[in-house]
This record gives C-alpha cells, structure tokens and sequence, in this order.
C-alpha cells in the first residue's frame, strides 16, 4: 500500500468521523507499526504492547471528532501511547509489587522517571527499526549468528550454549554486549534513542 | 569483582533468568550505586524489547490491524455501568468508561457508575425473589401449570395471574383450616416441625393473605 501524506491523514479523519470503517481501517495500518514500535521498549511483554495499542486505536476512534489537526496524527496517536503505557506501568507496579519481586517493582519504577524526565522519543518510529536492521548488518558474523539463533528463531540460551560448547553464561554475557553494542550504533543514527 | 558479579545478574535479569530474593536485593543495592549502570540496563531492556519483537511487528500488521477493528466494532465489554443501563433502558449505550480527557489522558475508572448499579439492582432482584416464591407454591400445590411457567420467563406475567387468582379464590374457610393442619401434623409426628420459609423478607405480592395461603401442606 502506497504510503499516505498527512494531507491524506486529515481527508482520512473527515471520512472516519462521517462513519466510514475503511478510512479509519487505513488510518490504523498506516499508524499501527509507529504506535506498536514506541510501546515495544516500554512495556516488553508482546501480548501486552499489542493490548495497549488497541486501546490507543479505540481511544482515537472514540475521540476522533476531537482532533483538531494541531500537530499530525501520529504524535497525538503517540501522545495516547506514552499516556496509557505510563498508566500501565504504574498500575502493574501497584499489582504485581508481591509477584515479581522488588527488582521489577524498581526497574519499572525507574523507567516511569526516565519516561517522565526524558520522555520516550517521539521520533519516526519506523526509523528506529530501519536502523536497527542496519546495526544489526554490521555486527561481527559470530554476533549476529548469536542474535538470530536467539531473537529470530527463538533458541534457549541453553540451546546455544551446547551447540557452541560455551556455557550458558558466557552466551549471556556475549548476548548482553551485543545488546549494547546495538544500542551504541541506534544512539549514534538516532539522536534521541533511550 | 563487585561489576563482574553485577553484569552476571543483569544479563541473568535480561534472559528472563529468576533471581533469588538475596540476588535482586544485592543488584538493587548496586545499581543505586551505580547510575550509570542503571541507565545502560533500562536501555538494554529496550534493546532486548525490540529485538525481541523484531520480527513479530514485520509480520503480523494485518493481524493486528483485523483485531482491533473486531475490538472497535464489537459492542462494548459489560461493565457494571453498562450492564445497568442496558437493563434500565433496553439498550447497551452505556459505553461511557471516561475516556474524555484532553491530550490523550485516559480517565480513572469512574466510581459513581456504582452507585446507580446497586439502585436499579431491585427490580431484577425483586424478580428473583417472585420466581422463587412462585416456584415453592407451584411445588406445594402441585400447579404444574404454575411450575411450567417459572420456568419459562416470558410466563411470568401468567404465573403470576394465576398464582393472584389462585390466592383469590381461597375462602376464609380454607385459610382458617390450613392452621389446623399444621397442628395436627405437629401432633402426628409428636415433634416440633419445622417447614421452610415461604416467603422471603421484601416480597409482597399485595395481599396480606398471601402468606398464609402459601404455608405448606402435608
């Protein structure tokens, strides 16, 4: 499908608000990946990323006659995103405080600062993984093998261990540079990455 | 010694490893120590999120965008507020959950729903209660007419008419000798008896008499 300009967007929100399924049916293709790729560092958990999202698409449905066109739509769809990600996070932190112990207690309590503080980056999301793809490329063969097995075709670290005869903290270990490694090259392509 | 073993636990923390009670203490305890620490691992989560899910947000757009439109065009989950007004008003327009606010806040659950709830609770408790009470009559009297109708809902309105006509056409005799069979079957059996409850607290079926037409039969 032929990507839509933001002119495109507000003649798709006119048709939406007079009732018409198929323009807000594009109007979530053309958003869904930049709202699901922002909630993704956020809130982990897939189920719980796409559950989230659905609610930003429901809500912007409900609301739709409220948008005014100040700013485009995808920063107001975004603007939802870290409002009910922020609302998620605290209302786990809340519940789950016995469960998951005081370490996800914290580190979700310390990612609510950062999202207060910082703000999660507003940018085009779709340029986070276009560059993520790119940083990907140019890790060492070794590394990338390690990624793939892990990420893309989803073996245990157990699983790799054995197959490279390492142990598995080794393969953790190698797992959480590669991670940084990744995060150095997205900081250094995109300005505002976490 | 004191990083190695750090590095250890957020890589652990990472791979979605349990950390023991004491681990999760000492790591806590480390990464306050160490800001900077805590920075990389919140930006490491983020990396480890998106890596996760790389190939998840490729491949499944059409499926999530078919989702949502079933969730948007699907009538709205019953919450208590709705579930109230569609009983109230014969229709499920009671979908106002709050999300009204401006920049895309999205309001608290509202509490007040609530109370509407428990107010217009009665009239469908208070048929609960008549099919109960109509039930124990038709069994007592064996009006397997009547028990037919409690069973069916739309039946309630002939049920009660002939529960009201049967109750009606008691004469004060019969009603004056149902108290003596009672005495006598207390007198046969030579114990106390005790019969269940005719009618429940709240009920009035608008004749004083009604309780004493119901009291049960040997």
């Amino acid at each position: 499908m032929a990507k839509l300009s933001e002119s495109d967007d507000t003649e798709l929100i006119r048709r939406a608000v007079g009732g018409s399924k198929e323009a807000f049916e594009m109007l979530v293709r053309q958003h869904e990946l930049a709202v699901r790729v922002y909630l993704t560092p956020l809130l982990r958990d897939a189920a719980t990323v796409d559950d989230v999202a659905q609610e930003v698409f429901l809500s912007a449905y409900q609301r739709l006659s409220d948008f005014r066109g100040i700013g485009t739509m995808r920063s107001w769809l975004l603007g939802m995103a870290k409002n009910m990600a922020k609302q998620h996070i605290r209302s786990t932190v809340r519940r789950r405080e016995r469960e998951t112990g005081p370490l996800a207690t914290q580190m979700a309590k310390w990612k609510l600062e950062r999202l207060e503080t910082h703000g999660q980056n507003i940018s085009d999301q779709e340029e986070v993984l276009a560059q993520l793809r790119h940083c990907l490329e140019r890790l060492s063969p070794e590394s990338r093998n390690v990624v793939e097995q892990h990420y893309f075709r989803r073996t245990t670290i157990k699983s790799i261990a054995a197959r490279q005869k390492r142990s598995a903290g080794s393969v953790r270990m190698m797992l959480l540079r590669v991670r940084r490694t990744l995060s150095q090259c997205l900081a250094k392509k995109l300005n505002n990455w976490t | 010694m004191n990083m190695k073993r750090g590095m250890d636990l957020v890589s652990r923390y990472l791979s979605g490893d349990a950390l023991t009670q004491a681990e999760q203490q000492w790591l806590l305890e480390w990464l306050e120590q160490h800001p900077d620490q805590r920075d990389e691992l919140l930006t490491d989560e983020a990396t480890e999120s998106l890596l996760q899910n790389l190939f998840r947000l490729d491949h499944t757009a059409d499926k999530f965008v078919q989702a949502t439109l079933k969730r948007i065009m699907s009538p709205p989950p019953p919450t208590r507020h709705a579930e109230f007004t569609a009983a109230d008003n014969g229709n499920d327009n009671g979908n106002d959950n709050g999300n009204d606010n401006d920049n895309g806040k999205v309001a608290e659950w509202d509490d007040s729903a609530g109370e509407a709830f428990k107010i217009e609770l009665r009239p469908a408790s208070r048929l609960q209660r008549f099919k109960w009470a109509a039930r124990q009559y038709a069994v007592r009297n064996l009006s397997w007419t009547a028990l037919m109708c409690t069973c069916n809902a739309d039946l309630y309105p002939v049920a009660l008419a002939l529960v009201r006509t049967r109750l009606s056409s008691h004469s004060t005799q019969e009603l004056a000798s149902e108290p003596k069979r009672i005495d006598q079957a207390k007198r046969q059996t030579g114990s106390r008896r005790s019969f269940p409850r005719t009618t429940q607290p709240g009920i009035s079926l608008g004749r004083k008499e009604t309780d004493s037409a119901l009291v049960p039969c040997d």
